[in-house]
Protein backbone atom coordinates (compact mmCIF):
# COMPACT_ATOMS: atom_id res chain seq x y z
CA UNK A 1 0.00 0.00 0.00
CA UNK A 2 1.18 3.61 -1.04
CA UNK A 3 2.12 6.04 1.89
CA UNK A 4 -0.74 8.53 0.89
CA UNK A 5 -3.32 5.99 0.99
CA UNK A 6 -1.71 4.84 4.07
CA UNK A 7 -2.27 8.37 5.67
CA UNK A 8 -5.67 8.97 4.11
CA UNK A 9 -6.21 6.06 6.05
CA UNK A 10 -4.88 6.92 9.10
CA UNK A 11 -6.41 10.38 8.88
CA UNK A 12 -9.72 8.55 8.28
CA UNK A 13 -9.48 5.91 11.53
CA UNK A 14 -8.91 8.75 13.56
CA UNK A 15 -11.22 10.92 12.70
CA UNK A 16 -13.97 8.19 13.24
CA UNK A 17 -12.67 7.08 16.63
CA UNK A 18 -13.26 10.80 17.91
CA UNK A 19 -16.59 10.58 16.18
CA UNK A 20 -17.92 7.96 18.67
CA UNK A 21 -16.52 9.18 21.46
CA UNK A 22 -13.06 7.08 21.94
CA UNK A 23 -10.83 9.01 23.83
CA UNK A 24 -8.88 10.78 22.08
CA UNK A 25 -5.28 9.34 23.11
CA UNK A 26 -6.72 6.11 22.32
CA UNK A 27 -7.87 7.49 18.99
CA UNK A 28 -4.35 8.91 18.52
CA UNK A 29 -3.00 5.67 19.24
CA UNK A 30 -4.84 3.42 17.51
CA UNK A 31 -4.69 4.81 14.08
CA UNK A 32 -1.20 5.05 14.51
CA UNK A 33 -0.68 1.43 15.13
CA UNK A 34 -2.99 0.64 11.91
CA UNK A 35 -0.84 3.37 10.14
CA UNK A 36 3.01 1.48 11.58
CA UNK A 37 1.17 -2.36 10.80
CA UNK A 38 0.34 -0.96 7.22
CA UNK A 39 3.74 0.54 6.41
CA UNK A 40 6.33 -1.96 8.15
CA UNK A 41 4.12 -4.75 9.69
CA UNK A 42 3.18 -5.81 13.24
CA UNK A 43 7.03 -6.10 13.91
CA UNK A 44 7.63 -2.71 13.88
CA UNK A 45 4.72 -1.90 16.66
CA UNK A 46 7.72 -2.26 19.18
CA UNK A 47 8.29 1.05 18.26
CA UNK A 48 5.30 2.37 19.42
CA UNK A 49 6.26 1.89 23.51
CA UNK A 50 9.83 2.91 22.19
CA UNK A 51 8.41 6.42 20.89
CA UNK A 52 6.85 6.87 23.97
CA UNK A 53 9.62 6.18 26.37
CA UNK A 54 11.93 8.12 24.16
CA UNK A 55 9.86 11.24 23.57
CA UNK A 56 8.28 11.48 26.92
CA UNK A 57 11.42 11.17 28.86
CA UNK A 58 12.44 14.77 28.84
CA UNK A 59 13.60 16.86 31.31
CA UNK A 60 11.14 20.10 29.52
CA UNK A 61 7.79 18.29 29.94
CA UNK A 62 9.05 18.29 34.01
CA UNK A 63 7.28 21.82 33.74
CA UNK A 64 4.06 20.55 32.66
CA UNK A 65 3.19 19.24 36.52
CA UNK A 66 5.07 21.51 38.35
CA UNK A 67 3.00 24.34 37.00
CA UNK A 68 -0.65 21.92 36.58
CA UNK A 69 0.75 21.73 40.68
CA UNK A 70 0.93 25.55 41.22
CA UNK A 71 -2.13 26.45 39.41
CA UNK A 72 -3.90 24.18 41.50
CA UNK A 73 -2.01 25.19 44.89
CA UNK A 74 -3.15 28.67 43.86
CA UNK A 75 -6.82 28.23 42.70
CA UNK A 76 -7.21 26.70 46.03
CA UNK A 77 -5.37 29.79 47.93
CA UNK A 78 -7.91 32.21 47.59
CA UNK A 79 -4.69 34.82 45.63
CA UNK A 80 -7.45 34.86 42.55
CA UNK A 81 -10.39 36.81 44.32
CA UNK A 82 -7.51 39.34 46.63
CA UNK A 83 -6.02 40.58 43.29
CA UNK A 84 -9.81 40.57 41.66
CA UNK A 85 -10.86 43.09 44.60
CA UNK A 86 -6.91 45.10 44.32
CA UNK A 87 -7.96 45.98 40.85
CA UNK A 88 -11.69 46.50 41.14
CA UNK A 89 -11.27 49.00 43.67
CA UNK A 90 -8.49 50.77 42.04
CA UNK A 91 -10.40 50.89 39.39
CA UNK A 92 -14.15 51.88 40.55
CA UNK A 93 -14.30 55.29 39.41
CA UNK A 94 -14.08 53.84 35.42
CA UNK A 95 -17.41 52.62 33.59
CA UNK A 96 -16.99 49.41 33.52
CA UNK A 97 -14.63 48.94 36.41
CA UNK A 98 -15.92 45.44 37.12
CA UNK A 99 -15.24 44.28 33.84
CA UNK A 100 -12.31 45.76 33.80
CA UNK A 101 -10.96 44.37 36.80
CA UNK A 102 -11.85 41.06 35.67
CA UNK A 103 -9.97 40.98 32.66
CA UNK A 104 -6.76 42.23 35.01
CA UNK A 105 -6.98 39.73 37.47
CA UNK A 106 -7.35 37.25 34.52
CA UNK A 107 -4.25 38.33 33.35
CA UNK A 108 -2.03 38.19 36.62
CA UNK A 109 -3.71 35.12 37.28
CA UNK A 110 -2.74 33.57 34.07
CA UNK A 111 0.66 34.96 35.25
CA UNK A 112 0.74 32.36 38.18
CA UNK A 113 -0.92 29.57 36.59
CA UNK A 114 -0.94 27.78 33.00
CA UNK A 115 -4.50 26.63 32.41
CA UNK A 116 -7.25 28.68 31.53
CA UNK A 117 -10.06 26.77 33.53
CA UNK A 118 -8.52 27.74 36.53
CA UNK A 119 -8.46 31.43 35.73
CA UNK A 120 -12.18 31.47 34.41
CA UNK A 121 -13.38 29.42 37.33
CA UNK A 122 -11.30 31.35 39.91
CA UNK A 123 -11.92 34.93 39.24
CA UNK A 124 -15.44 34.04 37.70
CA UNK A 125 -16.65 32.61 40.86
CA UNK A 126 -16.45 36.36 42.48
CA UNK A 127 -16.21 38.25 39.61
CA UNK A 128 -19.79 37.48 37.85
CA UNK A 129 -21.96 37.27 41.10
CA UNK A 130 -20.64 41.18 41.68
CA UNK A 131 -21.38 42.21 37.73
CA UNK A 132 -24.93 40.52 38.18
CA UNK A 133 -25.49 42.34 41.21
CA UNK A 134 -24.07 45.49 40.16
CA UNK A 135 -26.39 45.37 37.01
CA UNK A 136 -23.89 44.40 34.57
CA UNK A 137 -25.28 42.71 31.21
CA UNK A 138 -25.38 38.80 31.58
CA UNK A 139 -23.79 38.43 28.35
CA UNK A 140 -21.23 41.35 29.47
CA UNK A 141 -20.46 39.60 32.88
CA UNK A 142 -19.97 35.73 31.54
CA UNK A 143 -18.36 37.00 28.59
CA UNK A 144 -15.56 38.54 29.86
CA UNK A 145 -14.76 35.90 32.65
CA UNK A 146 -14.46 33.39 29.69
CA UNK A 147 -12.99 35.20 27.10
CA UNK A 148 -10.12 36.68 29.81
CA UNK A 149 -9.60 33.13 31.67
CA UNK A 150 -8.63 31.73 27.97
CA UNK A 151 -5.59 34.34 28.24
CA UNK A 152 -3.71 31.71 30.92
CA UNK A 153 -3.24 30.29 27.51
CA UNK A 154 -0.67 33.00 25.99
CA UNK A 155 0.44 34.59 29.31
CA UNK A 156 3.17 32.48 30.64
CA UNK A 157 4.15 29.56 32.62
CA UNK A 158 1.06 28.43 29.81
CA UNK A 159 1.48 24.27 29.52
CA UNK A 160 0.33 24.64 25.78
CA UNK A 161 3.08 26.55 24.90
CA UNK A 162 5.09 24.06 27.32
CA UNK A 163 3.92 21.18 24.85
CA UNK A 164 4.40 23.20 21.25
CA UNK A 165 8.09 23.60 22.79
CA UNK A 166 8.44 20.04 22.92
CA UNK A 167 6.43 18.98 19.90
CA UNK A 168 8.28 21.50 17.77
CA UNK A 169 11.43 20.89 19.26
CA UNK A 170 12.01 24.99 20.52
CA UNK A 171 12.93 26.79 23.65
CA UNK A 172 10.23 26.67 26.22
CA UNK A 173 11.65 29.63 27.81
CA UNK A 174 11.73 32.20 24.73
CA UNK A 175 8.23 30.87 24.15
CA UNK A 176 7.26 31.86 27.66
CA UNK A 177 9.00 35.27 27.10
CA UNK A 178 7.61 35.96 23.82
CA UNK A 179 4.26 35.36 25.07
CA UNK A 180 4.44 38.34 27.51
CA UNK A 181 4.21 41.06 25.21
CA UNK A 182 1.30 39.35 22.99
CA UNK A 183 -0.15 38.85 26.32
CA UNK A 184 -0.33 42.45 27.62
CA UNK A 185 -1.53 43.79 24.56
CA UNK A 186 -4.02 41.54 24.23
CA UNK A 187 -5.34 42.20 27.90
CA UNK A 188 -5.45 46.32 26.80
CA UNK A 189 -7.43 45.44 23.62
CA UNK A 190 -10.05 43.19 25.81
CA UNK A 191 -10.04 46.40 28.22
CA UNK A 192 -10.43 49.15 25.57
CA UNK A 193 -13.57 46.96 23.78
CA UNK A 194 -15.01 47.13 27.52
CA UNK A 195 -13.96 51.02 28.08
CA UNK A 196 -15.37 51.46 24.94
CA UNK A 197 -18.78 49.53 25.38
CA UNK A 198 -19.28 51.37 28.46
CA UNK A 199 -19.23 54.55 27.29
CA UNK A 200 -21.13 53.42 24.09
CA UNK A 201 -24.18 51.33 25.61
CA UNK A 202 -23.55 52.13 29.84
CA UNK A 203 -27.15 50.88 30.39
CA UNK A 204 -24.89 47.23 29.72
CA UNK A 205 -22.59 48.11 32.92
CA UNK A 206 -24.33 50.67 35.12
CA UNK A 207 -21.73 53.06 37.92
CA UNK A 208 -20.76 50.77 40.84
CA UNK A 209 -21.26 51.71 44.90
CA UNK A 210 -17.79 50.71 45.80
CA UNK A 211 -18.67 51.03 49.52
CA UNK A 212 -21.63 48.64 49.41
CA UNK A 213 -18.78 45.45 47.87
CA UNK A 214 -16.79 46.72 50.34
CA UNK A 215 -18.82 46.93 53.59
CA UNK A 216 -16.23 46.85 56.59
CA UNK A 217 -13.34 46.24 54.42
CA UNK A 218 -10.45 49.08 55.43
CA UNK A 219 -7.52 47.13 54.81
CA UNK A 220 -5.31 48.59 51.84
CA UNK A 221 -6.12 46.13 49.51
CA UNK A 222 -2.95 45.43 47.46
CA UNK A 223 -1.13 44.65 50.36
CA UNK A 224 -2.40 40.94 50.65
CA UNK A 225 -1.64 40.57 46.73
CA UNK A 226 2.19 41.40 46.91
CA UNK A 227 2.82 37.60 47.31
CA UNK A 228 1.05 36.93 44.58
CA UNK A 229 3.18 39.39 42.54
CA UNK A 230 6.74 38.44 44.03
CA UNK A 231 5.46 34.87 42.95
CA UNK A 232 4.88 36.20 39.09
CA UNK A 233 8.32 37.81 39.11
CA UNK A 234 10.17 35.06 40.65
CA UNK A 235 8.76 32.35 38.09
CA UNK A 236 8.85 34.21 35.29
CA UNK A 237 11.93 36.81 36.38
CA UNK A 238 13.84 33.89 36.98
CA UNK A 239 13.44 32.40 33.76
CA UNK A 240 13.52 36.20 31.61
CA UNK A 241 16.94 36.61 32.73
CA UNK A 242 17.97 32.97 32.76
CA UNK A 243 18.73 32.16 36.13
CA UNK A 244 16.87 29.00 36.05
CA UNK A 245 15.03 26.91 33.21
CA UNK A 246 11.49 26.68 33.05
CA UNK A 247 11.11 23.35 35.02
CA UNK A 248 13.11 24.66 37.54
CA UNK A 249 11.01 27.56 37.85
CA UNK A 250 7.86 25.90 38.16
CA UNK A 251 9.62 24.10 41.19
CA UNK A 252 9.99 27.35 42.43
CA UNK A 253 6.58 28.64 41.98
CA UNK A 254 5.12 25.73 43.41
CA UNK A 255 7.04 25.46 46.83
CA UNK A 256 5.69 29.79 46.73
CA UNK A 257 2.76 28.90 46.43
CA UNK A 258 2.55 26.62 49.02
CA UNK A 259 3.92 29.60 51.33
CA UNK A 260 1.51 31.43 50.47
CA UNK A 261 -1.28 29.12 51.04
CA UNK A 262 0.17 27.90 54.09
CA UNK A 263 0.12 31.59 55.51
CA UNK A 264 -3.21 32.23 54.53
CA UNK A 265 -4.27 29.26 56.19
CA UNK A 266 -5.87 27.75 53.02
CA UNK A 267 -3.87 24.71 53.26
CA UNK A 268 -5.33 21.82 55.13
CA UNK A 269 -4.03 18.27 54.88
CA UNK A 270 -7.75 17.63 52.97
CA UNK A 271 -7.07 20.66 50.53
CA UNK A 272 -3.25 19.37 49.97
CA UNK A 273 -4.37 15.77 48.83
CA UNK A 274 -6.99 17.07 46.93
CA UNK A 275 -4.86 19.42 44.75
CA UNK A 276 -2.51 16.64 44.27
CA UNK A 277 -4.76 14.52 43.19
CA UNK A 278 -6.32 17.00 40.76
CA UNK A 279 -3.16 17.97 39.65
CA UNK A 280 -1.73 14.08 38.99
CA UNK A 281 -4.95 13.85 36.87
CA UNK A 282 -4.64 16.53 35.13
CA UNK A 283 -1.11 15.77 34.37
CA UNK A 284 -2.21 12.21 33.23
CA UNK A 285 -4.84 13.20 30.87
CA UNK A 286 -2.42 15.67 29.33
CA UNK A 287 0.67 13.06 28.88
CA UNK A 288 -1.83 10.28 27.77
CA UNK A 289 -2.35 12.45 24.97
CA UNK A 290 1.26 13.69 24.34
CA UNK A 291 2.28 10.33 24.60
CA UNK A 292 -0.21 9.14 21.73
CA UNK A 293 0.35 12.55 19.84
CA UNK A 294 4.10 11.74 19.20
CA UNK A 295 3.95 8.13 18.11
CA UNK A 296 1.12 9.57 15.50
CA UNK A 297 3.85 12.22 14.69
CA UNK A 298 6.92 9.68 14.17
CA UNK A 299 4.06 7.90 11.70
CA UNK A 300 3.10 11.43 9.63
CA UNK A 301 6.96 11.74 9.93
CA UNK A 302 8.17 7.82 8.30
CA UNK A 303 4.91 8.74 5.73
CA UNK A 304 6.65 12.16 5.07
CA UNK A 305 3.18 13.82 5.30
CA UNK A 306 4.62 16.71 6.33
CA UNK A 307 7.29 17.02 4.07
CA UNK A 308 4.85 15.78 1.01
CA UNK A 309 2.16 18.66 2.17
CA UNK A 310 4.96 21.01 1.91
CA UNK A 311 5.56 19.75 -1.71
CA UNK A 312 2.15 20.18 -2.74
CA UNK A 313 1.91 23.37 -1.21
CA UNK A 314 4.56 24.63 -2.90
CA UNK A 315 3.75 23.18 -6.22
CA UNK A 316 0.07 24.54 -6.21
CA UNK A 317 1.96 28.00 -5.80
CA UNK A 318 -0.53 29.51 -3.74
CA UNK A 319 0.32 32.79 -1.48
CA UNK A 320 1.83 32.51 1.73
CA UNK A 321 -1.06 34.66 3.43
CA UNK A 322 -3.73 32.64 1.73
CA UNK A 323 -1.71 29.38 3.35
CA UNK A 324 -1.35 30.82 6.84
CA UNK A 325 -5.16 32.15 6.83
CA UNK A 326 -5.92 28.34 5.66
CA UNK A 327 -4.09 27.12 8.62
CA UNK A 328 -5.65 29.20 10.99
CA UNK A 329 -8.85 28.49 10.05
CA UNK A 330 -7.71 24.70 10.21
CA UNK A 331 -7.07 25.72 13.72
CA UNK A 332 -9.98 27.30 14.50
CA UNK A 333 -12.06 24.30 13.68
CA UNK A 334 -10.19 22.37 15.13
CA UNK A 335 -10.55 23.70 18.29
CA UNK A 336 -14.54 24.20 18.00
CA UNK A 337 -14.31 20.09 18.04
CA UNK A 338 -10.98 19.29 20.35
CA UNK A 339 -9.68 20.41 23.42
CA UNK A 340 -6.76 23.04 23.26
CA UNK A 341 -3.75 20.67 24.29
CA UNK A 342 -5.07 17.28 21.63
CA UNK A 343 -5.05 21.23 18.49
CA UNK A 344 -1.39 21.63 19.78
CA UNK A 345 -0.02 18.18 19.51
CA UNK A 346 -2.15 16.90 16.64
CA UNK A 347 -1.66 20.19 14.92
CA UNK A 348 2.21 21.00 15.15
CA UNK A 349 3.85 18.36 13.80
CA UNK A 350 1.71 19.02 10.49
CA UNK A 351 1.71 22.31 10.51
CA UNK A 352 5.01 23.45 11.30
CA UNK A 353 7.41 22.31 8.36
CA UNK A 354 4.82 24.26 6.00
CA UNK A 355 5.42 27.39 8.69
CA UNK A 356 8.90 26.95 8.52
CA UNK A 357 9.29 26.06 4.63
CA UNK A 358 7.48 29.95 4.44
CA UNK A 359 9.92 31.53 6.56
CA UNK A 360 7.64 32.16 9.52
CA UNK A 361 9.37 31.94 12.84
CA UNK A 362 8.26 29.04 14.65
CA UNK A 363 8.12 30.89 18.00
CA UNK A 364 5.73 33.04 16.20
CA UNK A 365 3.69 30.36 14.81
CA UNK A 366 3.69 29.06 18.95
CA UNK A 367 2.10 32.17 20.30
CA UNK A 368 -0.08 32.79 17.37
CA UNK A 369 -1.03 29.10 17.88
CA UNK A 370 -1.78 29.95 21.20
CA UNK A 371 -3.67 32.88 20.33
CA UNK A 372 -5.86 30.63 17.94
CA UNK A 373 -6.67 27.62 20.55
CA UNK A 374 -7.27 30.74 23.16
CA UNK A 375 -10.65 31.28 20.37
CA UNK A 376 -11.36 27.38 21.04
CA UNK A 377 -12.01 27.49 24.41
CA UNK A 378 -14.69 30.22 24.40
CA UNK A 379 -15.93 28.91 20.76
CA UNK A 380 -18.85 26.30 20.66
CA UNK A 381 -19.61 23.31 21.15
CA UNK A 382 -16.46 22.64 23.21
CA UNK A 383 -15.42 25.60 24.32
CA UNK A 384 -14.10 24.43 28.04
CA UNK A 385 -14.16 27.98 29.59
CA UNK A 386 -17.99 28.36 28.08
CA UNK A 387 -19.15 25.70 30.04
CA UNK A 388 -17.10 26.00 33.15
CA UNK A 389 -18.65 30.00 32.85
CA UNK A 390 -22.44 28.60 32.59
CA UNK A 391 -21.53 26.20 35.80
CA UNK A 392 -20.48 28.72 38.01
CA UNK A 393 -22.69 31.55 37.18
CA UNK A 394 -25.59 32.30 39.65
CA UNK A 395 -29.22 31.23 38.15
CA UNK A 396 -29.79 30.08 35.05
CA UNK A 397 -27.43 30.78 32.37
CA UNK A 398 -27.19 29.23 28.95
CA UNK A 399 -24.62 28.30 27.27
CA UNK A 400 -25.73 30.61 24.37
CA UNK A 401 -25.46 33.64 26.58
CA UNK A 402 -21.82 33.12 27.33
CA UNK A 403 -21.13 32.37 23.96
CA UNK A 404 -22.89 35.61 22.75
CA UNK A 405 -20.86 37.77 25.62
CA UNK A 406 -17.89 36.22 24.08
CA UNK A 407 -18.28 36.99 20.22
CA UNK A 408 -16.76 39.82 20.51
CA UNK A 409 -13.72 39.14 22.25
CA UNK A 410 -13.22 36.40 19.77
CA UNK A 411 -13.17 38.90 17.24
CA UNK A 412 -10.37 40.88 19.11
CA UNK A 413 -8.66 37.65 19.36
CA UNK A 414 -8.91 37.49 15.50
CA UNK A 415 -7.81 41.38 15.25
CA UNK A 416 -4.84 39.74 17.23
CA UNK A 417 -3.55 37.52 14.91
CA UNK A 418 -3.95 39.14 12.65
CA UNK A 419 -2.17 42.30 14.52
CA UNK A 420 0.78 39.75 14.95
CA UNK A 421 0.60 38.39 11.80
CA UNK A 422 1.62 42.17 10.20
CA UNK A 423 3.42 42.96 13.26
CA UNK A 424 5.61 39.27 13.93
CA UNK A 425 8.22 41.14 15.79
CA UNK A 426 5.62 42.51 18.43
CA UNK A 427 5.93 38.62 19.24
CA UNK A 428 9.50 38.31 18.99
CA UNK A 429 11.20 41.40 20.00
CA UNK A 430 11.43 40.52 23.55
CA UNK A 431 13.14 37.12 23.36
CA UNK A 432 14.99 37.93 20.73
CA UNK A 433 15.38 41.86 20.58
CA UNK B 1 -16.60 -10.32 35.93
CA UNK B 2 -16.58 -11.69 39.85
CA UNK B 3 -16.72 -9.21 42.28
CA UNK B 4 -13.27 -10.37 43.65
CA UNK B 5 -11.92 -9.97 40.14
CA UNK B 6 -13.61 -6.16 39.88
CA UNK B 7 -12.01 -5.19 43.27
CA UNK B 8 -8.36 -6.57 42.26
CA UNK B 9 -8.43 -4.84 38.70
CA UNK B 10 -9.87 -1.36 40.67
CA UNK B 11 -7.06 -2.03 43.66
CA UNK B 12 -4.63 -1.98 40.60
CA UNK B 13 -5.79 1.04 39.41
CA UNK B 14 -6.20 2.84 42.39
CA UNK B 15 -2.64 1.58 43.51
CA UNK B 16 -0.91 2.83 40.02
CA UNK B 17 -2.38 6.36 40.66
CA UNK B 18 -1.08 6.76 44.25
CA UNK B 19 2.01 5.85 42.23
CA UNK B 20 1.92 8.70 39.73
CA UNK B 21 0.86 11.07 43.07
CA UNK B 22 4.00 10.08 44.90
CA UNK B 23 5.68 10.41 41.18
CA UNK B 24 4.19 14.26 41.03
CA UNK B 25 5.40 15.16 44.99
CA UNK B 26 8.83 12.84 43.54
CA UNK B 27 9.70 15.60 40.83
CA UNK B 28 8.84 18.89 43.01
CA UNK B 29 11.07 17.20 45.90
CA UNK B 30 14.02 16.04 43.11
CA UNK B 31 13.48 19.81 41.03
CA UNK B 32 13.64 22.06 44.38
CA UNK B 33 16.46 19.50 45.73
CA UNK B 34 18.60 20.19 42.53
CA UNK B 35 17.67 24.18 42.57
CA UNK B 36 18.61 24.37 46.59
CA UNK B 37 22.36 21.99 45.07
CA UNK B 38 23.25 24.80 42.69
CA UNK B 39 22.19 27.91 43.67
CA UNK B 40 22.25 27.88 47.38
CA UNK B 41 25.57 25.70 47.32
CA UNK B 42 26.57 25.85 44.59
CA UNK B 43 26.96 22.32 43.94
CA UNK B 44 24.85 20.52 41.04
CA UNK B 45 23.62 17.02 41.56
CA UNK B 46 24.69 14.52 38.37
CA UNK B 47 21.23 12.43 38.89
CA UNK B 48 18.37 14.30 39.25
CA UNK B 49 17.98 15.45 35.69
CA UNK B 50 17.61 11.70 34.86
CA UNK B 51 15.42 11.12 37.84
CA UNK B 52 12.63 13.24 36.84
CA UNK B 53 12.87 11.78 33.27
CA UNK B 54 11.60 8.40 34.92
CA UNK B 55 9.16 10.32 37.11
CA UNK B 56 7.49 11.76 34.35
CA UNK B 57 6.98 8.64 32.28
CA UNK B 58 5.92 7.20 35.21
CA UNK B 59 3.25 10.06 36.01
CA UNK B 60 2.05 9.49 31.95
CA UNK B 61 1.36 6.10 32.12
CA UNK B 62 0.40 5.11 35.76
CA UNK B 63 -2.59 6.47 36.43
CA UNK B 64 -4.29 6.17 32.48
CA UNK B 65 -7.12 3.57 34.10
CA UNK B 66 -7.60 5.47 37.49
CA UNK B 67 -8.52 8.68 35.00
CA UNK B 68 -9.97 6.50 32.91
CA UNK B 69 -12.26 5.01 35.83
CA UNK B 70 -13.49 8.23 36.07
CA UNK B 71 -14.13 9.65 32.92
CA UNK B 72 -11.14 12.57 32.67
CA UNK B 73 -9.96 11.44 29.70
CA UNK B 74 -10.37 13.74 26.86
CA UNK B 75 -12.83 12.69 24.17
CA UNK B 76 -15.27 13.96 21.31
CA UNK B 77 -18.68 14.03 22.94
CA UNK B 78 -20.61 16.64 20.60
CA UNK B 79 -21.75 13.70 17.70
CA UNK B 80 -22.86 10.94 20.52
CA UNK B 81 -24.96 13.93 22.45
CA UNK B 82 -27.19 14.04 19.45
CA UNK B 83 -27.39 10.22 18.50
CA UNK B 84 -30.33 7.96 19.66
CA UNK B 85 -29.77 6.08 22.90
CA UNK B 86 -29.69 2.73 21.46
CA UNK B 87 -26.39 3.92 18.99
CA UNK B 88 -25.15 6.24 21.88
CA UNK B 89 -24.91 2.95 23.90
CA UNK B 90 -22.83 1.02 20.77
CA UNK B 91 -20.85 3.17 20.55
CA UNK B 92 -20.01 3.33 24.07
CA UNK B 93 -19.25 -0.49 24.00
CA UNK B 94 -17.38 0.24 20.79
CA UNK B 95 -15.05 2.98 22.10
CA UNK B 96 -14.55 0.53 25.38
CA UNK B 97 -13.71 -2.55 23.14
CA UNK B 98 -10.94 -0.24 21.30
CA UNK B 99 -9.48 0.82 24.59
CA UNK B 100 -8.86 -2.69 25.90
CA UNK B 101 -7.37 -4.18 22.47
CA UNK B 102 -5.45 -1.12 22.09
CA UNK B 103 -4.02 -1.03 25.66
CA UNK B 104 -3.40 -4.98 25.23
CA UNK B 105 -1.30 -4.02 22.30
CA UNK B 106 0.59 -1.37 23.93
CA UNK B 107 1.26 -3.71 26.88
CA UNK B 108 2.17 -6.59 25.16
CA UNK B 109 4.79 -4.71 23.37
CA UNK B 110 5.76 -2.55 26.71
CA UNK B 111 6.30 -5.85 28.15
CA UNK B 112 8.30 -7.30 25.45
CA UNK B 113 11.07 -3.84 25.45
CA UNK B 114 10.81 -4.52 29.64
CA UNK B 115 11.51 -7.81 29.64
CA UNK B 116 14.40 -7.56 26.89
CA UNK B 117 15.59 -4.49 29.06
CA UNK B 118 15.67 -6.69 31.98
CA UNK B 119 17.07 -10.18 30.53
CA UNK B 120 19.76 -8.06 28.53
CA UNK B 121 20.90 -5.98 31.87
CA UNK B 122 20.55 -2.94 29.82
CA UNK B 123 21.29 -0.03 31.82
CA UNK B 124 21.02 3.80 31.37
CA UNK B 125 24.85 5.35 30.07
CA UNK B 126 24.75 7.22 33.08
CA UNK B 127 26.40 7.18 36.58
CA UNK B 128 23.50 6.04 38.13
CA UNK B 129 23.66 3.09 35.39
CA UNK B 130 19.55 2.53 36.57
CA UNK B 131 18.06 -0.60 35.35
CA UNK B 132 16.16 0.35 31.98
CA UNK B 133 13.64 -2.58 32.67
CA UNK B 134 12.38 -0.22 35.49
CA UNK B 135 12.44 2.82 33.20
CA UNK B 136 10.20 1.10 31.07
CA UNK B 137 7.86 -0.86 33.49
CA UNK B 138 5.44 1.77 33.66
CA UNK B 139 4.44 1.67 30.10
CA UNK B 140 3.06 -1.81 30.16
CA UNK B 141 1.57 -1.97 33.86
CA UNK B 142 0.03 1.11 33.15
CA UNK B 143 -2.18 0.01 29.60
CA UNK B 144 -2.07 -3.22 31.52
CA UNK B 145 -4.09 -1.33 34.14
CA UNK B 146 -6.12 0.49 31.59
CA UNK B 147 -6.90 -2.51 29.50
CA UNK B 148 -8.53 -4.20 32.49
CA UNK B 149 -10.33 -0.89 33.97
CA UNK B 150 -10.96 -1.09 30.52
CA UNK B 151 -12.89 -4.96 30.65
CA UNK B 152 -14.75 -4.07 34.07
CA UNK B 153 -16.07 -1.27 32.15
CA UNK B 154 -17.06 -3.00 29.20
CA UNK B 155 -18.91 -6.04 31.29
CA UNK B 156 -21.75 -4.00 32.83
CA UNK B 157 -22.37 -2.87 28.96
CA UNK B 158 -22.93 -6.19 27.60
CA UNK B 159 -26.69 -6.53 26.67
CA UNK B 160 -27.32 -9.57 29.60
CA UNK B 161 -27.57 -7.33 31.86
CA UNK B 162 -24.47 -9.03 34.20
CA UNK B 163 -23.48 -6.18 36.37
CA UNK B 164 -22.46 -7.38 39.49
Amino acid sequence: MDTITISILAIVFLLAMMAIGVPIFVALGVSSVIGIILLQGFEALSAVPGVMYDRMASFTLVAVPLFILMGEIIFVSGLGGDIYRAIRISLHKVRGSLAVASVVACAVFGAMCGVSLAGAATIGKFAIPEMLKAGYAKTVATGVIASAGSLALLIPPSVGLILYGLVAGESVGYLFIAGVIPGIIISLMMMSYILILGWLKPELMPAVDITELEQGKGDNPWIVTIPALLLVFAVLGSIYFGIATPSESAAIGCVGALLIAAYKRKLSWQTLKQVISDATRTTGMILAILASALVFGYLLTRLRVPQDLVAWIVEQGFDKYMVLVAIFLLLIVMGMFMDVVSVILIATPLLLPIIKNFNYDPIWFGIVMAIVTEMAVITPPVGLNLFVIQGISPGQTSLMTVARGSFPFFLILVLAVILFTIFPNLVLWLPFG
Amino acid sequence: MSILMRYFINLVALVTYRLSQLAVLGTLAVVMGEVISRYVFNSPTQTSLEITEYLIVTMGFLPMAFIHQKGGHVSVELILEVMPEFARNLCNIASTVIVVIFSFVVCVFGADITLHAYESGIASSSLMAFPMWIAYLPIPLGFFALGMQGLVILFPSLPDGKTN
